[in-house]
């Protein structure tokens, strides 16, 4: 073979390797977000926009989000995502117009009207990404699939929210290979808690395996996943929180044994042993990954979703002070003082917010109100 | 000459491009290939669990569309399902399964989630089976009704996975989701 000949075999190969490296960078950008931050923590950061959800005659979402809305700081943006203009109406009336401790001024509402059915609850139906160094905004996650939707209408139109939200904001959006409610993932700065939830809905239908699921959240989260697989059946958010600098809050349902006063709940309250060791599993899985865990009371009750929980709030972090928007409960003053004694111990301003009218309906103030962005 | 010298450049090219490929692009097996999509899952069609080397697999009767479809059970609205048992290994091997069905429909089309799931249906096996030998079991659910969610979890060791999600319709059909 001529030098002439080799030289012309290597040009070929250099051209086909250089088609090969373009074609694959170019679906490479496709398949990764790698330019989106990680997801947001839920402890870390000033929130400048959030999210709710309202229908017509959601009675039960009014009273928290008066109260809860009416304590955020006035530089927070808020979308109200409706299925119509009524309901949005609807909203912005009884906002403004009902009894309250601080009413709320309507302009701070912003509408986005979707023309689908849905329901009130916005924290499960996106997840969203801080803001890549190349992204002029985040992205937000949704699940591959609502869970319930074959049969529930409002769940169904729910998986189309995300969307909704980000066109309607200017932001990118991503619709995972995963399912998941949004609940299912908490979230610090570094590190992501699944729950037995959406292991149980990927493992073996989108992944082979438990490692292979974590793969897929490391790389699509950003984070190291932690899995809660002997957790309760239950979101995330209802049983732990992450409180920054390497803490996290975990319920424990025996220490409020002694405070609970009479409420009526479905089944009434699970204080099962089996029941406590599915959260004394939280607080181990989170202590075997290097988090310190301060316990809180917490009830569940024997239906497995109706809970009385301190940590499914809101934070938001100012001037190097964190502010946690907590769910309190009529009547249940001695417990409410012991959820805010703990939060208060980790260094925190505890904002009450009462969660009676929702928390029968298996969630509370952050089941209703998801963050779109934090500095 | 130029026209020869060409086609060589070209048939190197496409060789190393195809090459680089290959390498380059990760196969998948048991799945629709949605490696590329976001978030680098798949489509497990036959989701398995393995005991004591022995695959368990469960699929309804009746075929339908994967990864989901609908079966057209109009009257009773019951499901026939197979398990299959493979012994995977190269000695003979044995053990027990359990299939369950759960069921579950919104509390409330207000609610946040629906509530924990009630089982429904139960039955189980064991198998004995030579290396690369297979069984099936096939098993009836119970009448399935209208709005409600149905999940059919399959057992073996320390495993336990749902396998398949139906859905029964207005129209008689029963939608199948894995």
């Amino acid at each position: 073979m001529s030098t002439r000949d080799r030289h012309i075999q290597v040009i070929g190969i250099c051209v086909g390797l250089l088609a090969a490296a373009i074609v694959l960078a170019m679906t490479g950008e496709r398949e990764t977000n790698a330019k989106s931050g990680p997801m947001l923590s839920e402890c870390d950061g000033r929130i400048r926009s959030i999210a709710i959800q309202y229908v017509r005659g959601a009675d039960f979402a009014v009273p928290v989000y008066r109260q809860f809305l009416g304590e955020l700081p006035a530089d927070v943006i808020v979308y109200a995502v409706c299925p119509d203009r009524e309901s949005f109406e609807e909203l912005q009336s009884r906002l403004g117009t009902e009894s309250s401790r601080k009413a709320l001024p309507p302009r701070r509402l912003r509408a986005i009207v979707t023309g689908h059915p849905m329901t009130a609850w916005s924290r499960d139906r996106w997840i969203s990404l801080w803001r890549g160094r190349r992204e002029s905004a985040g992205t937000l996650v949704a699940s591959r699939g609502e869970n319930g939707g074959q049969i529930w209408p409002q769940r169904q139109g729910d998986e189309r929210i995300a969307e909704d939200l980000a066109r309607a904001i200017g932001r990118g959006t991503m619709r995972s290979g995963l399912y998941f409610d949004g609940g299912d993932f908490l979230a610090d700065s570094r590190s992501v808690f699944i729950a037995p939830g959406a292991i149980a809905r990927n493992v073996q239908h989108t992944c082979g395996d438990e490692t292979e699921l974590s793969e897929i959240v490391r790389r699509q989260l950003g984070l190291r996943p932690i899995l809660l697989r002997d957790a309760p059946d239950h979101h995330a958010g209802m049983f732990m929180m992450a409180a920054g600098d390497g803490r996290v809050v975990v319920c424990d349902p025996k220490l409020a044994k002694g405070l609970l006063a009479p409420v009526e709940l479905p089944g009434g309250a699970d204080f099962s042993d089996s029941t406590q060791r599915r959260f004394d599993s939280v607080a181990a899985a989170a202590t075997a990954a290097g988090y310190r865990v301060a316990r809180i009371a917490c009830v569940p009750a024997c239906d497995g979703k109706t809970y009385i929980t301190f940590v499914n709030g809101i934070i938001d972090e100012r001037g190097g002070w964190r502010t946690i928007y907590m769910p309190v409960y009529r009547g249940q003053a001695r417990l409410n003082a012991a959820g805010e004694g703990v939060w208060e111990k980790l260094g925190y301003r505890v904002v009450p917010i009462d969660v009676t009218s929702t928390f029968r309906y298996f969630g509370t103030l952050h089941c209703l109100v998801n963050v779109i962005e934090k500095d | 000459m130029w026209r020869s010298r060409l086609t060589t450049v070209m048939v190197w090219a496409a060789g190393a491009f195809a090459l680089a490929l290959a390498c380059g692009i990760p196969a998948v097996s048991n799945a629709v290939n949605e490696s590329r999509a976001a978030g680098w899952t798949t489509t497990v069609l036959n989701p398995r669990i393995t005991t004591n080397g022995i695959e368990l697999t469960v699929t309804t009767a009746e075929p339908a569309t994967q990864p989901s479809g609908s079966l057209g059970h109009e009257s009773n609205r019951v499901v026939k399902f197979v398990v299959r048992a493979l012994n995977r290994t190269d000695s003979s091997a044995s053990g027990d399964f359990t299939i369950r069905m759960t069921s579950v429909a919104p509390t409330s089309p207000i609610a946040r989630v629906m509530p924990v799931p009630t089982e429904i249906w139960k039955d189980s096996g064991t198998v004995v089976l030579d290396a690369g030998q297979s069984k099936t079991f096939t098993f009836t659910s119970p009448p399935l009704a209208e709005k409600r969610i149905f999940t059919l979890i399959l057992a073996g060791g320390d495993q336990s996975i749902p396998m398949l999600t139906l859905s029964p319709q207005k129209n008689g059909a029963i939608a199948v989701n894995r």
